[in-house]
C-alpha cells in the first residue's frame, strides 16, 4: 500500500540533502522515518553544519513555543534560520515548526522568527471549543485540491481565523474545529509548513511527501 | 469537525504481547505475530491510533524502554499517532519516548503518586501530549477506580474523575475492568454518572464487534473508542469496524482509497 501511495513519480532527487533539527523537543524518530519512506537520506543537523548546505531544512516540534525558540537561541541557530529562510532556503515546518514562523505565540513570551506577521493564539481564544484539537480533521485547500483529505492534529495553540495577506503565500489550507477556523497549511516558494502531523496522518500524510517532492522540483 | 477515532490498544510485557480479560493476562505472541495477523502494513487506514501499554507488574523497574524498539519498528510503516503508557516514572523515560516518535504519554496511578512528574510533563510538552487513564470496576453497583494495574482500590469513580480535573490533561481514558476482554460491549452507562465537561473522552474495555464501536461513538461526548481484544478483530476486523461506522454515516475518517 505504501508503494501505491508514493506513486509512479521517478525519484530524481537522490542527491537531495535534507536536514532535520534535533531540538530535543520533537518526535524526531517518527518524522525521520516518514521522510525516509520517500527520500534516500535524511541527516540530523549537527552543531557544526551550516544550514545553507542543505536543500531542505526540516523542523518538527512538540512541546511549547518558548522551549523551541530557546533551543534555537541556545544553539545559535535563530538568526541563521531566519536568514536562511529569508534568503530563499527551503524549510519544512511541522506543528511547532509551523508556529515558530510567526511573530509570537500566546503560549509563551519569546519572539518567533517573524516570517509571517501573525500571532499564534490559544485555539479557544474567541470561541468555546473542545480542547485540545485532537484527531483527524478534514482540510480544504484554496487551490481547489481534493477536499476530502483528513490529517491528524493534536494541539492547543495555532493560527486561527485568517492569515495576514502576504504576496509570497501560494497555497493555504484550512480546517474547522467546533466552528473555529484554523489555518492548517501554508506554502510559499520556499516554505511548506503545516499545523497537522503528516507523519501521523496515514496515507494522506504519506502523499504529502509527493507534494513536497513536486515543490522541491519547482526550484 | 474533528473525527471520532478507533483506537487499538496493545499490552506489552518483556517482549511479548498479551490478551487481557478482566486484567488477567495471557501471552499471545511477539510483534511479528501482530504485524502479520492484523495486517499492520495496511492498518493505518483501518484504525486511527495505536496505544501500547507496558503491563509488566514490576513498578520498581519503571517503564520498559524495550517497548520503544517496537515503536521504532512500527514507525517505519505505520504512519499514525502511537501513544504509550504503563509505569512511566521519570523525565528521562518521557524524553526517550518522545524522541522515538511517541505522540502522547498515558499516566494513571502517577496522577496520585507522582503528581509533580505529571505537572512537569504537561508544562514541558503541553497538555495535548498527556492522557490520564482511569481503570474502574463495579463494586455493589457503584463504580470505583483501581490503581497499580487494577491491584488497589482507590476512590469512587466520580471522586477520582474530579481529582483528575485538577490537572490540565488533554484526554481521559475510562477503562472498564469488568468489561475488559469480555466482548460484551463498552460500559456506555458510565457516561450517565460523570460530568465530563469539555474533556476529550476515550472509552475502553469490552468491545467485541463493530456494533460496539457504533454504540459508543453514537455519543458525541465520546471522542474515541479503544479495544485491546486480540481475537475479535483479527485480520480484517478493524476494516470492518470502519466500514460499519462509515455505513452508518458516523463521524469517522473515510477510507482513503484513491491515493
Amino acid at each position: 500500500m505504501l508503494k501505491k501511495a508514493l506513486g509512479n513519480l521517478p525519484l530524481k532527487l537522490n542527491d537531495l540533502k535534507i536536514g532535520i533539527f534535533d531540538s530535543g523537543l520533537s518526535n524526531l524518530g517518527a518524522v525521520e522515518k516518514w521522510l525516509l519512506s520517500k527520500f534516500d537520506t535524511v541527516s540530523i543537523i549537527s552543531e557544526t553544519d551550516q544550514l545553507n548546505t542543505y536543500n531542505l531544512v526540516v523542523m518538527p516540534g512538540i512541546g511549547s513555543f518558548d522551549a523551541l525558540i530557546d533551543f534555537l537561541l541556545r544553539s545559535n541557530r535563530f538568526n541563521e534560520l531566519k536568514d536562511f529562510i529569508e534568503a530563499g532556503g527551503k524549510y519544512l515546518g511541522i506543528c511547532l515548526g509551523f508556529q515558530i514562523l510567526f511573530t509570537s505565540s500566546e503560549e509563551g513570551k519569546k519572539n518567533g522568527l517573524g516570517i509571517f506577521k501573525d500571532k499564534i493564539r490559544k485555539l479557544d481564544r474567541f470561541k468555546k471549543i473542545r480542547m485540545p484539537h485532537v484527531g483527524f480533521n478534514n482540510t480544504t485547500f484554496n487551490n481547489d485540491e481534493n477536499t476530502d483529505k483528513s490529517y491528524y492534529f493534536v494541539h492547543n495553540y495555532g493560527l486561527i481565523d485568517e492569515v495576514k495577506s502576504d504576496p509570497s503565500i501560494e497555497k493555504l489550507g484550512y480546517t474547522d474545529h467546533d466552528g473555529q477556523r484554523i489555518i492548517a497549511f501554508i506554502e510559499t516558494k520556499n516554505i511548506m509548513a503545516m499545523q497537522f502531523h503528516p507523519e501521523k496522518s496515514s496515507l494522506s500524510g504519506v502523499s504529502v511527501l509527493n507534494t513536497i517532492e513536486q515543490w522541491l522540483n519547482n526550484a | 469537525m474533528v473525527k471520532q477515532r478507533i483506537i487499538f490498544s496493545l499490552f506489552f510485557s518483556e517482549g511479548y504481547y498479551y490478551l487481557s480479560r478482566n486484567f488477567t493476562l495471557q501471552k499471545v505472541g511477539e510483534l511479528s505475530w501482530l504485524i502479520d495477523k492484523f495486517k499492520f502494513h495496511q492498518i493505518s487506514e483501518y484504525i486511527d491510533e495505536l496505544v501500547i501499554y507496558d503491563v509488566s507488574r514490576n513498578r520498581e523497574k519503571g517503564f520498559n524502554l524495550n517497548l520503544l524498539q517496537d515503536v521504532a519498528h512500527l514507525q517505519s510503516f505505520v504512519f499514525l499517532p502511537i501513544t504509550v503508557g504503563g509505569g512511566i516514572s521519570s523525565t528521562t523515560e518521557i524524553e526517550k519516548c518522545f524522541r522515538e516518535g511517541v505522540d502522547k504519554i498515558i499516566f494513571s496511578s502517577q496522577m496520585f503518586d507522582k503528581p509533580e512528574l505529571v505537572k512537569e510533563t504537561i508544562d514541558k510538552y503541553g497538555s495535548q501530549a498527556v492522557i490520564c487513564q482511569i481503570d474502574y470496576k463495579l463494586i455493589n453497583s457503584n463504580r470505583f477506580s483501581f490503581i497499580y494495574n487494577g491491584q488497589k482500590q482507590h476512590l469512587s469513580l466520580k471522586n477520582h474523575f474530579e481529582e483528575i480535573l485538577n490537572f490540565d490533561v488533554g484526554e481521559i481514558i475510562l477503562n472498564s475492568i469488568d468489561r475488559d476482554g469480555t466482548g460484551f460491549g463498552f460500559d456506555i452507562e458510565v457516561l450517565k454518572f460523570l460530568d465530563l465537561g469539555n474533556k476529550t473522552l476515550i472509552i475502553s474495555g469490552g468491545a467485541g464487534k463493530p456494533d460496539h464501536f457504533c454504540e459508543a461513538l453514537n455519543y458525541s461526548e465520546v471522542n474515541a473508542a479503544a479495544t485491546g481484544d486480540l481475537f475479535n478483530f483479527l485480520g480484517n476486523g478493524f476494516l470492518r469496524v470502519r466500514q460499519e461506522l462509515i455505513k452508518k454515516g458516523m463521524n469517522v475518517r473515510k477510507l482513503d482509497i484513491d491515493i
